[in-house]
Order: C-alpha cells, then structure tokens, then sequence
C-alpha cells in the first residue's frame, strides 16, 4: 500500500490516539513535575451546635491572584518522585545507613509504600504470566482433541472466566473464598483447620489473587493458540509421526516452534495488563495485605483530599515500568523483524 | 461465640475511620495549633492504636476486610454480640428485612464508649445549612428567617423520624437511640480541618502493619507523620 494512502487509512485511528492516549499523558507528566501553591492557614472562630471554638480554615483570598496567574501551581521538577510516597530515595538511604541485615534493609524497604506495592505487582507479573501461557497451551491442546460434538460447548466454558467482569468476579470469589463460604470451608474441611482463613494471611491473599489473575486470562491464551494450532503444518506433524516421534515430542519439535511468535504476543499483552493489576485488589478487598501500583494511584484520587501532582508521578513511574518489562521482548522482535527483512 | 466484637476496620478511609474516633477518646489534639504539623506521634496516639488492636483481638481474623455493609451483615447474622458501627446502620439492622426476629429482637443501640475520663471515642457528623456572603441583606434576612422557621420545633416535632435532629424538641427513636446518646454524652464532631483528610488517607493505609503485628506502634505512628507530612508538602499545607 502506498504511503499516502495508509496515512489517511490511518488518520482516524491516529487522531483518536493523539487526543485520548497521547496528550493525556503529556498533561499527567506535566502535572507530576508540579505541586500546590502553598495554602494560607488563617485561625477564625466558628461556632456551631457544640459551642464555639478557634478553627483553622485556608484563606482561599489570600491566594487568588497566585492561583489565577498559575493554575497548574508550583513548579517542584522532579522532587514529587523521590518523596516519601514515591520512589524515596531519602528514606531508602538513610535505611541503608543503619542497616544490621540485608533482611533488615529489605523489611525497612517493603515498609515504604511505593515498594510495598511494586513488590506485590512483580510477583503477580512474572507468576501469573508463564501460568497463563502454560495454562491456555493446555487447554487449547485438550479442546483441539475433544470430540467435535463437544468442542462447542468446551470452548464456551473455557472462554466463561475472561467474559465475567473482572470486579464482579472477584467480588463473588470474594464471597465464596469467606470462611463462611462454600470454597473457604470445603478448604477448611480439607486441611483440617477450622481456623483457616484465605483473608488474613498476606501469603493467602497473594495466592489467591494469583490463581484468580491466572483463571481470568487463561482463556485469551486459550483463544490465541487454539487459533494457531489449527495452522499447524501437517505434512511435518505427519513426517515426525513417520520419524517415530511420540506426543511429546512433536508437540516438543513441531508444534511449540510453531507457536513460538504467539508467544511472545501473549507474553507482552499479560505482562503489560499484569502490571497495571487492580480490579482483583478491589473485588477481593485485598488492600491490607497486597497493594498494587494502580491500586496506590486509584488511592491517591479517592480521598477527601485528591492529590493530584502524586497520583501522577506514580502514573509515569508505572508507564517506565512497563516499558523496562517490555523491552527484551520488543527487542527479541524487532531483531526478529530485521531479520527476516534481510 | 468465636470472635463477638465487629468494627468497620476496613484497611483505608474505614480504618482511618476507627483509629480517629479511637483517638478523639484521649481528648488530645490531632495538630498543633493553628498549624498543619501532626501531633499524633505520642502516648496518646500509642493508647489509641493499643486499644484498637486489644479489640481486634476479639474480631473475626478477617477484620482488615471489613466495611461498613460487611458489619452489618455480619449483625444481621447473629454473629457478634458487640458493634461499634456508624450510626446510619442504625435504621438498616433494625428493620424488617436481612435479619430475623431473634437477633433484631435483642439489638439495643447505645452511645459510643468512652477511652480516657470523659472523652468520647467517636466523632459525630452533622449537617448545617449556610448562607451565601455575597448575597443582599435583604435575601440573606429573608433566608435566615425562613431556615430558622424550617427548624422550629413543631416542624421537629412533625417530622421527627426523618433524621436525627440536633433540637430540644426532638424524641429519639430506637433506631437513633446510638447517636442520640452519643451526641448528648458530649462527642465533638469531625475535625472539619482542610488537611485532616490527608491524615486520614495516612492513617488508613499505615496501621494496618500494626494491627497485623508486624511492626510496633511507635513505628506505624512514625509511618503516619512521615506520609502524612510527605502529602502536606505536595498540597502546600506544610513548606
């Protein structure tokens, strides 16, 4: 197709991009190298049912004509990322310092909330993202060799866990996983603990949300490779038979390099949505133990106060993590690309 | 009965929630005067964080995961014998529907303990009705009389189960009877600070370590001022 002719193909998808994707981000990068104008605290009397009593409010006058000419506040360039809530880079030295342990250091570490939360977020990536691949393998495998009657319905049930919405299906697990629940007592039954609770032990809850991230994606790894395994070559399937191969080893030497490319297309899909994880953390109310770096910035917005400039950083923080996670992945593709361009 | 104490314990704005009223019960201030500087870091704070972990102690071991719909649910079901819930559930787990006629039959609602002397551990909420300052006067008298009128005790009187009236006319029901109490034992209301809903996002996300016991009470106080203060400077509270 000539050039000109996929610019305009393209234009409309182009735009749309430019205004929802790519201007967004500019603006939340922009709002993350920015703090509030500093507030001016003025103590009046306020009296109310309970009696009167000295209250401090902010003087909003005092600040207008600041406000007015810089709306989007003062400038603190890159200050917001290395605070406290951020990637604490005062906090994380000083610990280093008094360390007694690298144990030590790493505890202190986990105890700052960015960390806390890339911690639960790596885990979740680089566990559930294999699980998945494997996971879907296996079941496209199983339903390819399922009798045609019944290849129907199997491939329904399978697609069930990704078209149940994320919240509404963690929020029934949720239920179900209580102790009073049907799978938190049959597990209580099973292990002979009446005290066993999946809610109250970080180590628990971490599985849990892993075994449900694992069951919610499964079948588009499931989609993916049924779709390629019907493109296997059968004249080499056929020759390794003839070779004297068993399943395992046509499945081992034929059909896994085969599907090598969706691979990989699976692996960058799962490892961007593993890491923006959210949803379950939500539906399962996991927050005391497993926070994510989406739930951190979600948590930032909802409060009385919104804080704005600090949900941002965590937000380009999170896009750079994405970006290190991809990129052997992109660069396995794109020297794959020249490649065969040569 | 396993575990009979139920509190909205929630990790987050619940949470925060349960440590704030536990707090107002020392009768200490959250700030220092006049100023944006936490002042929770201390016995008091210590008190209350100990107090809320001793009661947890009797708490289902899911409490991290419990909200405000969760506890009275769980009241519903006959599972605990004491609540420390908000006062708008107060309507909700006495009526005819979730529950039954056993446990319904047995809640009695009352005020809120207290922690240290006379102070209440809980905050009260209320609303008020303000008036526009840039309005005429003419408007502004006319308003004013017409909000006092609307607030006269035949109209309380007339219309005394549709909330909790903050009169002299008004009769508390057995529903209300919780807050009533509460707010006739001398409960201040919420700190109606501008910063204090940065301390309560802190408080709600750093005790939860405490309460699990990982860590000790001084260091999740510790925790609070450092990520409270860390969020003042971003919101221009504190330089």
């Amino acid at each position: 197709m000539a050039h000109r002719t996929f610019f305009w193909f393209i234009l409309p998808s182009l735009a749309a991009m430019l205004l929802f994707i790519a201007l967004p981000l500019v603006s939340v990068a922009v709002q993350s190298l920015h703090i509030e104008h500093e507030q001016v605290l003025k103590v009046t009397k306020n009296c109310g049912p309970f009696g009167c009593k000295e209250e401090t409010t902010v003087d909003a006058e005092a600040t207008q004509s600041l406000r007015a000419e810089k709306p989007l506040g003062r400038f603190n360039g890159l200050k917001t990322y290395f605070d406290r809530g951020h990637l604490a880079t005062a906090e994380v030295a000083q610990a280093w310092q008094a360390r007694s342990s690298l144990g030590g250091f790493l505890s202190d570490l986990y105890n700052l909330p960015l960390y806390k939360a890339i911690g639960f977020t790596l885990v979740y990536t680089f566990v559930v993202t294999p699980l998945v691949i494997l996971l879907g393998l296996a079941i496209a495998l199983g339903v390819n060799r399922v009798t045609p009657i019944l290849k129907g319905p199997t491939i329904f049930v399978s697609l069930l866990p990704m078209i149940v919405t994320p919240l509404i299906g963690s929020l029934i697990l949720f239920w179900m996983i209580d102790a009073q629940g049907i799978i938190g007592k049959s597990l209580q039954y099973l292990f002979a603990d009446p005290e066993l609770s999946l809610k109250a032990s970080p180590a628990l809850t971490w599985m849990t949300l892993i075994i449900y991230g694992i069951w919610h994606s499964a079948p588009f790894a499931f989609v993916v490779f049924y779709a390629g395994l019907q493109t296997v070559n059968s004249d080499s399937l056929e020759a390794a038979q003839i070779d004297g191969a068993n399943r395992w080893q046509q499945l081992r030497y034929v059909v896994i390099p085969h599907l090598m490319p969706l691979v990989i297309f699976i692996s960058l899909i799962q490892l961007m949505d593993n890491f923006r994880v959210f949803e379950p953390i939500v539906g399962f109310s996991a927050q005391a133990n497993a926070t994510s770096l989406s739930f951190i910035i979600f948590n930032d917005l909802r409060g009385d106060v919104m804080r704005f400039n600090s949900a941002a950083a965590t937000s380009v923080l999170t896009i750079l993590g994405v970006t290190i996670l991809l990129l052997p992945v992109l660069i396995r593709t794109w020297r794959d690309f020249k490649g065969k361009a040569i | 009965m396993d575990h009979p104490v139920i509190m909205n314990t929630k990790t987050g704005w619940n949470l925060g929630e349960e440590f704030v009223n536990m707090y107002m019960g020392t009768g200490a201030p959250f700030f220092k005067a006049g100023t944006a500087e936490v002042a929770i870091n201390n016995d008091h704070g210590v008190a209350a964080l100990n107090m809320l972990k001793s009661l947890t102690e009797y708490s289902n071991p899911d409490y991290l995961t419990y909200d405000s719909n969760a506890t009275a649910a769980v009241w519903e079901a006959g599972q605990a014998a004491l609540g420390i819930m908000w006062g708008s559930r107060g309507g909700p787990i006495l009526d005819d529907e979730g529950s039954t006629e056993e446990v319904t039959g047995a809640t009695v609602l009352t005020g809120a303990p207290t922690l240290m002397g006379d102070n209440v551990a809980s905050t009260l909420w209320w609303d008020g009705f303000t008036i526009a300052a840039n309005v005429s006067d003419a408007d502004a008298e006319a308003t004013f009389v017409a909000l006092v009128n609307g607030i006269s005790d035949d109209v309380v009187r007339a219309n005394n189960d549709a909330a909790v009236w903050l009169s002299a006319a008004y009769k508390p029901s057995a529903a209300s009877a919780g807050v009533s109490a509460t707010a006739m034992s001398g409960a201040n209301p919420y700190p109606m600070l501008p910063y204090m809903g940065l301390l309560h996002g802190a408080l709600g996300a750093e005790i939860t370590e405490f309460l699990q016991g990982s860590e000790s009470a001084e260091q999740a106080l510790a925790d609070v001022e450092a990520a409270y203060t860390a969020a003042a400077k971003e919101k221009g509270f504190l330089q």
